[in-house]
């Protein structure tokens, strides 16, 4: 069955075609929702409130843009809401991000510790809209125009916003740099 | 490596640090089926349509009594006690039963936030306690700042909208409203041209229209039809 089969079913109410249909974007949905409320305990419960809000507001789901860019901008808004809840309840934005661990994957595709954590640190300086448009381009890999429609904003905006987080990220790795070396003094 | 490839990997091995496994994947899908299934049974018998239900049943009871005909039609508000009215006029498959409000985190004290009618159901009463409702063209969506929000999640969206018809709470041919989200449940995109039904409060209090957020949660804001037009000057004529 392709995707499109099997949203016709899932709008039906055919739950394993729902479960089938949700499968081929764990990956994306999950990690999303990890790096936009950067806590993984926060997971589970992001997921279960936007797969509710999927079941539920898929009947009448008409197409506007891609499936997966409807998918991503609800657990979007879920990871935002549990992000700004815990930040206005608990700690500040530096404790929140967590502690970097030890991450298994194919060797060819992974960067150094050290551009882990200076990435890590870079984007800590980031506004939270910078770094969301950051995630869906570079990790969701969206289009503009899907981006756009996920943050609700015009596609001009979103390739600034891009530019902007860009800079802002190259400044604060330059920043980086320079205090590890001890330089700028 | 450029900027780009290096953003690629790194969102990529971090993000691979909250994937869940399948199993914890299939465990959560299982929880929101029994969620779903809970609620529409729930649904049925006690969710606001219970009243008019009711009142419908008692009509067709005297009417079969005194031996007339009664033919019962369900409330066209059972779509706003939760199941969601397509456009083209289906209603959500037999699971789902009700997109009603139920809580859903947001009731902790604060600022009135769009999702905070989940914490109150859709209905005639309900919809009649909000602050300000309308019937408008959405003239443009764009970010703007609220500086009251905390820093770093002050860009919200802002709409602006043509309106047709005002129900309450205002007056003139142009409002902006803040807007969080720009799905409703019933999936209609806010987005330039789209008709909506809209209601809401002041996010912070006072005037209906003082930082107005239209509430999405529940219904209290949703796509355009003549039913529910009908339906929202019923209520806000009460």
């Amino acid at each position: 069955l392709n995707e499109a089969e099997l949203i016709l079913r899932s709008q039906a109410g055919e739950w394993e075609a729902f479960e089938l249909l949700l499968e081929q974007y764990r990956e994306v949905l999950t990690r999303t929702a990890y790096l936009t409320a950067r806590d993984r305990d926060a997971v589970p419960d992001i997921m279960q409130e936007a797969l509710v809000q999927v079941w539920r507001s898929l009947p009448s789901y008409r197409s506007f843009g891609s499936f997966k860019a409807w998918l991503i901008q609800i657990v979007l808004n879920q990871a935002r809401k549990y992000y700004r809840r815990k930040r206005l309840e608990t700690m500040p934005l530096e404790n929140a991000i967590e502690v970097p661990g030890d991450v298994s994957g194919p060797e060819e595709a992974l960067i150094q510790k050290e551009d882990v954590q200076r990435l890590r640190q870079a984007l800590k300086v980031l506004s939270t809209d910078h770094r969301e448009v950051l995630i869906l381009r570079y990790y969701a890999d969206l289009t503009v125009p899907e981006i756009a429609k996920a943050l609700g904003c015009r596609e001009g905006t979103v390739k600034s916003r891009l530019s902007r987080a860009l800079d802002g990220l190259e400044g604060a790795l330059s920043a980086e740099r320079s205090h590890a070396t001890g330089g700028g003094r | 490596m450029n900027k780009e490839e290096l953003l690629k990997r790194y969102f990529n091995q971090e993000g691979a640090r909250g994937e869940l496994p399948l199993q914890q994947w299939k465990e959560i899908l299982h929880m929101v089926k029994k969620q779903e299934q809970n609620r529409s049974r729930k649904a049925s018998f006690t969710s606001f349509t219970a009243k008019p239900v009711l009142v419908a049943l008692a009509a067709f009871v005297i009417a079969v009594a005194i031996g007339g005909v009664s033919l019962w039609a369900a409330s066209p508000w059972d779509g706003g006690s939760g199941q969601t009215t397509t456009p083209s006029g289906d209603t959500e498959p037999g699971l789902v039963g009700d997109t009603g409000p139920e809580p859903v985190g947001d009731t902790e004290p604060g600022p009135v936030t769009s999702r905070g009618s989940c914490v109150e159901q859709y209905g005639p009463d309900t919809l009649s306690n909000r602050a300000f409702a309308f019937d408008g063209t959405v003239k443009s969506v764009e970010v703007r700042s609220d500086p009251k929000l905390p820093a770093g999640d002050q860009d919200v969206h802002w709409v602006t909208f043509t309106v047709n018809y005002w129900y309450k709470g205002g007056a003139g041919d142009e409002v902006g409203v803040w807007i969080e989200g720009l799905v409703l449940e019933d999936s209609t995109a806010i987005e330039e041209g789209a008709r909506l039904l809209v209601s809401g409060e002041p996010r912070w209090g006072g005037a209906p229209l003082e930082d107005a957020i239209a509430w999405i949660c529940g219904g209290f804001t949703r796509g355009y039809t003549n039913e529910e037009a009908n339906l929202w000057a019923d209520s806000l004529r009460r």
